[in-house]
């Protein structure tokens, strides 16, 4: 139920701010949605708590601040980066890859608590950022 | 055999060829290892057979530094001692609690866990538990559908527990202690002081008291205190009519480094599917063993953190129990452990929430306190009715028990994520690494140790590898005070073995004097 709010509203987001920042192109706000959804923790976790998450995150990581940059380091694994306009699926694919691979080399974060995979903690900086 | 000391004529002198002074878990645990022996043993217990607060109140006294629980209420002064109100949990402690770690100032036993392991199995009947055996794989094979929540054990691992039913010592073996005829039992027979030789070198008798205004003297070859670590100390400090700074207490060790087990809510964990976690579940009479999830000794040398378990609860019940510290608060222990009681029974008694399945766990952590010279029972100006100096406990904790805390969760959290499972959430007062401040909620688990500590050197410790209090020849201590360090597990088995261990040693002393 938790996660269903939360990409709704996710989508509403996008959609309602979605104009300022994207330059007229639908193919970002797929890209920016598909981005934002931290697998597993969107099971786990409300929307606030996505939120939330990546304000911390980015207070953390200040360097990591602009939407452009996270989308970089999110597409791009191994030196190779998957392009932007790739299917949901592809990169909801990396992304859980990058997840697990984040976790099996300690690649993790504490933000606000959790203890996060960096890729996804970067999921949710992408999120605050888009709303 | 039983003598109640209020039934003794005055200055009365009691003879024997050991003296055990209290009978809780340590003191009855020797003497049973001594009924049928050619010894007679004279067992001291200050009070009766049943709850009396005029003999309760001796044990009152005062706390300052980290909020704790009335001393009066944190230990029962009867037959059976605590044992009297203790839960059960039983575990030993693990290989790297007694090895020194360079990272944890003052730790380092003169034993090792191998040399506990023969005294461990001794104790396990004692408190009716199952076999010695510790090891999850032995556990799963007697129930195959124990699952482990996170498959790979190179960082953390499942430490298993017993639980014993719990065994309460008062009505287990009064009628063992009662009925042998070389075990004489005193009752209302409170040592008030500990006469020595002039030299200091030896003890000659213990002093003691009761309510009926009586006072009676006790000779023994051997002198064991076995009243629990603030007790202990007391006791040590409050003998100094021969040596001015109190028994054993050359060096200022006495009372020092007192340590508890840290029982705090800390973290949640959040399933990506419903489990009942069988391995880590705990049904008070029926489940015999458990898991909690505690981290491998490489990583804590890696990480340089201390030894700390986490146990699980389903989030739904954890969150309808008080803390602790907050429950556990009056004076009168029978009060407390009502109402521990009844808030135990309200929250594990709704069905709807005794489900199997949860998708949401509270991690709650036990962990051993860093020792801490800080954090000591010394003697208040106030005395008690029969005149000894009532104790004053400071507890202080250390930046490496908070860190420890959260490197623990830091560390599940990893391994809950690379198992793919869930997440694990830690709770606010943990966000911020920085963060050195204590949350209100955090207690202790009533486990008093390390007053007495144990150590080669007179410098460092109280009693030596034999539990005997350095250059005082006959005079040793049982129990939970002689611990180095306080491991995550509760000390009750851990003591008794420390206990059987000492109780060996004297046998051997006794039959060489022969």
């Amino acid at each position: 139920m938790k996660r269903r709010v939360f990409i709704s509203l996710s989508t509403v987001g996008v959609a309602l701010l979605g104009v300022p920042w994207i330059t007229g192109c639908n193919q970002n706000n797929d890209l920016h949605e598909a981005l934002s959804q931290p697998g597993i923790l969107g099971h786990l976790c409300d929307e606030k708590g996505i939120l939330e998450i990546g304000k911390k995150y980015i207070k953390q990581v200040p360097e990591e601040a602009s939407l452009d940059q996270l989308i970089q380091l999110l597409l791009t694994t191994d030196g190779t980066t998957l392009p932007r306009s790739s299917e949901r699926t592809a990169i909801q694919s990396l992304l859980d890859k990058k997840i697990e691979e984040d976790f099996q080399a300690n690649r993790t974060r504490v933000v606000n608590g959790w203890v996060l995979s960096v890729t996804e903690a970067r999921q949710c900086a992408v999120y605050s950022l888009i709303q | 055999m039983h003598i109640d000391a209020r039934t003794l004529s005055n200055e009365s002198v009691i003879e024997g060829d050991i003296c055990i002074v209290g009978a809780g878990a340590a003191g009855i645990s020797m003497a049973l290892d001594w009924v049928n022996t050619p010894y007679k043993v004279i067992l001291l217990e200050g009070g009766g057979f049943a709850y009396d607060e005029k003999v309760q109140d001796l044990y009152a006294g005062k706390t300052t530094g980290q909020k704790y629980y009335p001393l009066k209420s944190a230990r029962l002064h009867y037959f059976g001692g605590t044992t009297g109100h203790w839960a059960g949990f039983c575990a030993p402690f693990d290989e790297i609690d007694f090895v020194k770690r360079d990272w944890v100032e003052h730790s380092g036993w003169p034993i090792q866990r191998k040399d506990l392991d023969p005294y461990y199995e001794r104790a396990h009947p004692l408190i009716e538990l199952g076999p010695y055996q510790y090891d999850f794989k032995y556990w799963q094979k007697q129930d195959p559908s124990l699952k482990s929540l996170v498959p790979d054990d190179s960082v953390v691992w499942n430490k298993m527990w017993q639980f014993s039913p719990p065994t309460r010592f008062g009505e287990k073996y009064k009628n063992t202690i009662v009925n042998a005829k070389n075990i004489h039992l005193y009752t209302y027979a409170n040592v008030t002081d500990i006469l020595t030789t002039e030299n200091v070198s030896a003890v000659t008798s213990v002093t003691i008291k009761n309510y009926a205004g009586k006072k009676h003297a006790v000779k023994a070859k051997h002198f064991v205190l076995a009243c629990c670590s603030v007790q202990n100390a007391r006791l040590l400090l409050a003998a100094n009519s021969q040596a001015s700074k109190g028994l054993g207490n050359d060096h200022d060790i006495v009372g020092r480094y007192f340590m508890e087990h840290l029982e705090v809510k800390s973290a949640h964990l959040w399933l990506r599917n419903a489990d009942p976690l069988k391995l880590y579940g705990f049904d008070f009479g029926i489940v015999k063993s458990r898991a909690e999830l505690a981290i491998t000794a490489s990583k804590q040398t890696e990480e340089r953190i201390l030894n700390g378990t986490a146990s699980l609860m389903p989030m739904a019940m954890a969150k309808k129990l008080k803390p602790m510290i907050e429950m556990w608060s009056k004076e009168d222990p029978r009060e407390n452990s009502d109402y521990v009681s009844k808030e135990f029974e309200k929250t594990f008694s709704d069905p709807a929430e005794n489900s199997d399945n949860h998708k949401a766990y509270e991690l709650f952590t036990r962990i051993e306190q860093a020792p801490n010279p800080a954090s000591r029972v010394t003697l208040d100006s106030e005395r008690d009715s029969l005149g000894v100096p009532r104790a004053h406990l400071h507890w202080e904790l250390t930046n490496l028990d908070k860190r420890s805390i959260r490197k623990i969760y830091e560390l599940i959290g990893q391994e809950v994520g690379k198992a793919g499972v869930g997440r694990v959430q830690m709770l606010e007062y943990l966000h911020d690494e920085d963060d050195l401040s204590w949350p209100s909620f955090i207690g202790g688990g009533w486990h008093h140790m390390g007053t007495t500590r144990m150590s080669d050197d007179p410098k460092k410790g109280v009693v030596d590898v034999n539990c005997q209090v350095h250059t005082i020849d006959n005079l040793h201590i049982a129990g939970a005070s002689c611990f180095t360090t306080s491991a995550a597990p509760n000390p009750t088995l851990t003591l008794i073995a420390l206990t059987l261990r000492l109780s060996d040693h004297l046998k051997q002393r006794l039959k060489s004097n022969h």
